[in-house]
């Protein structure tokens, strides 16, 4: 126990609430539910990725693809959400935290402040494995009917890669805090950010030379399975974990223990140099971080006269509360470094969506169906993602995030359920105007008439409405006011129940969006256009009436969960 | 004016505020003293409709705060003992923040900013962000807050935590002028000396129950204590009340 000193105080919080679950049948029967959800969300996953990989295979049947092509590809998107997500807690870990104070006050070893600090960003940030990958990597497993030793071996790969991406998180955001304070590194990161996305362009760009639609419409299979190589490099560890899945399900002669061996001991010595690193440079940067904060000075008059031109000034509390949320968003170092994700995940849906455009070829089992209609679908839940990213990233900590601030709330006169509504509308407009933005590029690149873009956007602001107030709701219920910093909030337990809430709205969404496409696909309306108009002016009047009754339910929920705080 | 009657406050078994009864007058300074864990920081905070009181009725100028809380708020300035404000606000935009939740119009909250920026001499870090304040400049911009929608009752909890002499005096200061100009104030403080100078009426509460109430002329002869301070009337009082129970 003395080894990991820093971990004894989430044990004993871990402790305490099975504790009070034994004491309290109701907190039992909540937490068994909240469990049955994310089982639920595990099988999901778990027979989604069989179908997918059913409908790839099938698609590509002319092409031999093996396992360790999609497992690296899918390891090289998993590793890339782990960094980021590891970026934003590390900073948080390392230079944010309200108990760092007192942790470099004491003659704690730096061996021991840099294990417990690596522990507390990878438990943080890794659940989103749990979740996912395990039930993906036991899809691939039955999918390609693999050995039961499979099961525990994959998990043993797995870990490597996610010590790589803590491991790597740490050292950058160590680095970024060498050149300048850590309480600057977010427009280090912003810039790092902008500067990828611009680089990826000028990459794409230089691969398909004729630019536009073009660039993929010489449906090249050749030029387009290279593309998907491209992460399949010697030197990626994603790669590694790739080709020992890939060889554990089908032996293509590869020398497994060569890249398991890379793995581990690029696991190891990453740890290493990181902590090196870290006991050369972690009391210098943090104590610039501390000294740096006395130099920021804005001009705060005339910034307030431009958020008075912007709000207008006929709901002063909306105003007060909006202006509120923007400036934290764009000066707290986890928020704004968050903005990098959420680049990556717009980025990555754009691209993804053209890449996948360029296939033309008919979907086995949807007979005389074009390669298009799957792809509105996998766009659909593409953006359900991006929309439940957005919101379990930046609106659900919302409430939390006023911290011990809250008593300024508490006493003044507006109403718990004027906070809620204004804290509401303050993040409904930003993110439905950037979902309804991305999601018509989105659109537009795949070639959607105007009228479907213009349904497209409608019922994306409905989609949007409900996810919202459903994490506004949720993070009032969950609400926690005493976190350690502020990236915590987005990693913590209430997190994981709006996740899965917003998963099962989403989910209910898609399906009402998808009826009229299924009354087409049998047959119902095609050629009958009342029938199809009729069809999809219900569909989009179910998906408005289910997001606003979910919003203001949520939001309901919640107000009753801060009121009964003061009780 | 500030109405207390049959207060009272559990939490499950434990009871921390025991039906209580006081008031504090217009223009009235009155210090609410006790031990740690006595009750005060309960009762205050149901005072500033932070929380509800389970029996119990609380009157803010004559308005019940658990029947109408805006209005009642509206009437409340309250200064927390530990002064948590949104650190990534600079001092002026906190201010701004504060007058648009108390709908103040512009051209009077850019008036009053400007005058208690300058009064509570802020005016220098006014551009700063509130994480690089020191507790007395955090518990000074608090006091702005508090008095920023000119309040007519005023509840404080530990003024004096984290003032250099400097600001200990302005806030002793702000006491009485704005007790002179009609406005209730009722502070909790473990400083004897400063309630022994600035009260114009004092009420002890330990263990949840008030002990003493009243001017400390009136204390000192209910006590048979003319010759003591408040400090030795205060250790004798909650000697005497912890006795009964032990």
């Amino acid at each position: 126990m003395s080894l990991l000193p820093l971990q004894r105080p989430a044990i004993f919080a871990l402790k305490n609430v099975l504790r009070a679950d034994r004491a309290s049948s109701t907190l039992l029967f909540r937490d068994c539910v909240i469990g049955t959800l994310i089982l639920a969300v595990m099988v999901g996953v778990y027979l989604g990725s069989i179908w997918t990989l059913g409908v790839i295979s099938s698609t590509f049947g002319f092409v031999y693809l093996p396992p360790s092509s999609l497992i690296s590809s899918f390891m090289l998107i998993v590793f890339f959400f782990l960094l980021i997500s590891n970026l934003v807690e590390g900073l948080g870990a390392f230079f944010s935290s309200r108990s760092l104070d007192l942790i470099v006050a004491t003659p704690i070893s730096s061996a021991k402040l840099f294990l417990g600090k690596s522990i507390e960003v990878a438990v943080s940030s890794s659940w989103m494995v749990v979740i996912f990958v395990v039930p993906a990597m036991l899809g691939f497993g039955s999918f390609y009917s693999a050995p039961w030793s499979f099961f525990p071996l994959a998990l043993l790969i797995i870990l490597p890669l996610l010590v790589i991406a803590v491991q790597t998180a740490i050292f950058l955001i160590l680095l970024f805090s060498m050149i300048v304070p850590a309480n600057r590194t977010r427009e280090v990161f912003v810039l790092v950010g902008l500067a990828v996305a611009a680089g990826t362009l000028l990459f794409v760009g230089l691969l398909f030379p004729e630019g536009g639609q073009s660039w993929f419409s010489a449906a090249n299979v050749a030029d387009i399975f290279w593309l998907i190589s491209i992460p399949n490099t010697i030197w990626s560890p994603p790669y590694w974990v790739g080709v020992s899945l890939g060889e554990l399900l089908q032996s293509s002669g590869k020398p497994l223990g060569l890249y398991l061996l890379l793995l581990g001991s690029f696991a190891v010595a990453i740890m290493c140099l990181t902590y090196f690193f870290f006991s050369l440079t972690f009391f210098n940067s943090f104590s610039r971080a501390q000294s740096q904060r006395q130099g920021v000075r804005l001009n705060s008059r005339q910034a307030h006269q431009r958020w008075q031109l912007l709000l207008g000034d006929r709901n002063r509390g909306l105003r007060a509360i909006a202006a509120k949320e923007y400036r934290v968003f764009f000066r707290d170092i986890s928020q704004a470094s968050q903005s990098l994700m959420l680049l990556g995940i717009c980025s990555f849906y754009v691209f993804g969506i053209r890449i996948m455009y360029a296939f033309d070829v008919t979907v086995p089992g949807w007979e005389g169906k074009s390669w298009g209609q799957f792809l509105v679908l996998v766009s659909a839940a593409t953006e359900a993602f991006i929309v439940s990213a957005v919101c379990t990233r930046f609106v659900y900590p919302s409430v939390s995030l006023e911290g011990e601030s809250f008593w300024i709330l508490q006493t003044s006169p507006l109403s718990m359920r004027e906070l809620l509504r204004a804290k509401f509308l303050a993040w409904l407009i930003p993110v439905s105007l950037l979902c309804v933005t991305v999601f018509s590029v989105g659109a537009a690149g795949i070639g959607l008439s105007w009228d479907s873009l213009l349904l497209k956007a409608g019922s994306t602001f409905f989609v949007c409405y409900g996810m919202v107030g459903l994490a506004i709701g949720l993070g009032a219920v969950f609400a926690n006011f005493n976190w350690e910093h502020s990236a915590q909030l987005a990693a913590g337990f209430g997190n994981l129940v709006f996740m899965l809430a917003g998963v099962v709205l989403v989910s209910i969404s898609l399906l009402l969006l998808w009826v009229p496409f299924y009354l087409s696909f049998i047959g119902l309306s095609q050629h009958k256009p009342l029938v199809w108009l009729v069809s999809v002016l219900a569909s989009h009047f179910l998906l408005a009436a289910l997001n606003f009754t979910t919003a203001h339910c949520a939001m309901r929920f919640g107000e009753r969960a801060l009121l009964r705080r003061g009780e | 004016m500030i109405k207390i009657e049959k207060l009272k406050k559990s939490y499950g078994d434990f009871v921390a505020v025991d039906t209580i009864s006081f008031s504090v007058k217009d223009g009235e300074v009155c210090s609410f003293l006790g031990v740690n864990g006595a009750g005060k920081t309960t009762t205050l905070k149901i005072l500033a409709g932070v929380l509800k009181p389970t029996a119990g009725t609380v009157e803010i100028c004559g308005i019940d705060i658990s029947v109408d809380p805006r209005a009642a708020k509206r009437a409340i300035g309250y200064i927390p003992d530990r002064p948590h404000l949104h650190a990534k606000l600079t001092g002026r935009e906190f201010l701004y923040f504060v007058s648009d939740l108390y709908d103040l119009s512009n051209e009077i909250a850019e008036n009053r900013i400007d005058a208690l920026l300058t009064e509570y001499r802020l005016r220098a870090w006014e551009d700063k962000l509130i994480e690089s304040y020191s507790h007395g400049m955090k518990q000074r911009l608090a006091t702005c807050a508090a008095l920023l929608h000119e309040p007519r009752v005023l509840i404080v909890d530990e003024p004096m935590v984290g003032l250099d002499p400097h600001g200990a005096k302005l806030m002793k200061q702000l006491f009485r002028s704005y007790a002179k100009r009609g406005m209730s104030i009722l502070v909790s403080t473990h400083s004897l000396n400063i309630a022994e100078e600035i009260s114009d009426h004092i009420v002890i509460i330990n263990r949840g129950q008030i002990i003493a109430d009243g001017t400390l002329p009136e204390i000192k002869e209910r006590e048979a204590a003319q010759d003591s301070n408040l400090e030795e009337i205060f250790l004798q009082l909650t000697l005497e009340s912890d006795s009964q129970y032990s």
